[in-house]
């Protein structure tokens, strides 16, 4: 065996021991309050334009590229439907949590290396406060519950600019627009889009957070981990992606 | 000198990636004492004392504090022992979210008992202790080396514990300040009446604070000697280190 396939192997061990403790600990201890809302604000708060334009005008332009082709084929009344679908099911999660591991995994994974780097986090342990519930779990949960919900802003914002470009700049006729979405997009199409990225959040947290715990001493480490954890969680949500669409199709159709 | 053992370290042995940095270390320290722990860079000295609280466990030996084993000791397990020994990490190890003071209050809130009116006293004593008074609401990132060391040291001993652990508290300080430190060292035993464990290769500093003096060299104690016996000490070794001559130099 190869040593890549040997430090994958390792790697998948280290996320799946950290996640499994993590999890442990957000159930068996209490949360720190203060540190949980400070992450929701710079999670959540702080990401909403950044997730929100992404939706916009990755809805806008999946919706002129569609209309383009299907026009031409005499489908337009088809538009609305597959542009709203693949933004409720693959584009707005997938996209959100790029744009999410790039911008709160990277910057996770620095603050908890220097954190690491510093001895702060040793300094902690010496304090008799354990950095798994005081730095871990808060990250942990404000991501995994603020990946949904900044989805679905995605997903609504994505969806009024296929509107936008569809009827008012393309001509289509908007009555039918909407009538076709309303008979053809579900509530799961919208759920399945949610779970995702309420599982995306998962991943991304946790990958940043290893990556920032295991990182070794001096300044270049702390440059490894924060990329390492933009690069990895956003690989490792384009691959899980493919398996939950598997999953979650044979699951909820 | 009370003769009691607060702390003792029995045949401690641990491996870093590749290197065998302890190969069974034996090592007593005695209640009251400033022991100090010279040695080369990179020899150890730290990993030895972040053993002693559980940072790091080893892969062979006992490490007692109070005649208790704390090698086997889960997280948890570990908080009371962590709870009666401070340290003071080598760049201080502040929190850099939090100001001066909270950085200080830290280890009191975390009691989740004590009243806020308390906290607020006792930071002012520990603050005052290190002559630290006034910089409450500074950021660790604006103080300089010295000053995060005394807030360092002030986070340490606030929680009033037994022993206080000091990884290279002089390393990267200019003389003056490097001795402000030392005598801070000598006042907060004397005051507080702490076990003292300084890990240093500042032989200045060693001679102006220790009892007494171990050599940590090549993995094992080399030797536990009073301040006078390791300064004049005849040993290659020991002359060698202490008066600072590399193997390149002339022979003693």
């Amino acid at each position: 065996m190869g040593r890549g396939t040997l430090n994958l192997i390792r790697e998948l061990g280290e996320l799946t021991l950290l996640g499994v403790e993590t999890v442990r600990c957000i159930f068996t201890r209490p949360l720190r309050w203060n540190q949980t809302i400070q992450q929701f604000y710079f999670v959540g708060v702080r990401s909403l334009l950044v997730v929100l334009v992404t939706g916009l005008f990755t809805g806008a332009v999946f919706t002129a590229q569609t209309q383009f082709h299907f026009h031409r084929l005499q489908m337009d009344s088809a538009t609305g439907i597959v542009a709203t679908l693949a933004m409720c099911r693959e584009l707005g999660p997938v996209l959100s949590a790029l744009m999410i591991a790039g911008r709160v995994g990277s910057s996770m994974a620095a603050e908890l290396a220097t954190m690491k780097t510093t001895e702060q986090i040793d300094a902690l342990r010496a304090l008799a406060v354990y950095p798994i519930e005081y730095l871990i779990a808060p990250r942990f949960v404000a991501l995994t519950v603020s990946m949904p919900l900044l989805t679905g802003m995605a997903i609504g914002c994505g969806t009024m600019a296929g509107y936008l470009v569809a009827v008012p700049l393309m001509g289509v006729d908007g009555t039918y627009y909407w009538q076709h979405i309303a008979d053809n997009v579900a509530a799961q199409d919208i759920f399945v889009g949610l779970i995702k990225a309420l599982f995306f959040g998962v991943i991304i947290a946790t990958v940043a957070c290893e990556k920032g715990l295991l990182a070794e001493s001096g300044a270049e480490s702390v440059g490894r981990a924060t990329t390492d954890a933009a690069v990895n969680g956003s690989i490792a949500v384009l691959i899980s992606n493919f398996f939950f669409t598997l999953v979650l199709n044979a699951l909820l159709g | 000198m009370p003769d009691d053992i607060a702390i003792r370290y029995a045949g401690v042995e641990k491996r870093l990636g590749r290197q065998q940095v302890l190969r069974g270390v034996d090592l007593e320290i005695r209640r009251g004492e400033c022991l100090v722990v010279i040695g080369r860079s990179g020899g150890g000295k730290s990993v030895l004392l972040k053993h002693l609280i559980g940072l790091m466990k080893p892969d062979a030996g006992r490490i007692e504090v109070d005649g208790q084993d704390v090698v086997p000791l889960s997280e948890v397990q570990l908080v009371p022992i962590r709870k009666k020994i401070g340290i003071v990490f080598q760049g201080g190890a502040l929190f850099d979210s939090l100001d001066v003071e909270a950085n200080l209050a830290f280890p009191l809130r975390e009691e989740k008992s004590i009243p806020e009116a308390e906290i607020a006293d006792r930071v002012r004593d520990a603050l005052d202790a290190v002559g630290m008074l006034g910089h409450e609401k500074k950021m660790p990132g604006e103080l300089s080396g010295g000053m995060k060391k005394r807030v360092a040291l002030a986070r340490a001993i606030i929680r009033r514990p037994e022993a206080v652990l000091y990884d290279e508290p002089t390393t990267g300080l200019d003389p003056i300040m490097a001795d402000s430190i030392d005598q801070l060292i000598v006042r907060t035993r004397e005051r507080y009446g702490v076990t003292s464990v300084v890990v240093t290769h500042d032989m200045h500093s060693a001679y102006t604070i220790a009892h007494r003096i171990a050599m940590l060299h090549e993995g094992r104690i080399y030797t536990v000697d009073t301040v006078d016996r390791i300064r004049n000490s005849s040993d290659p070794v020991i002359h060698r280190f202490v008066n600072g001559i590399s193997s390149e130099g002339p022979s003693p």
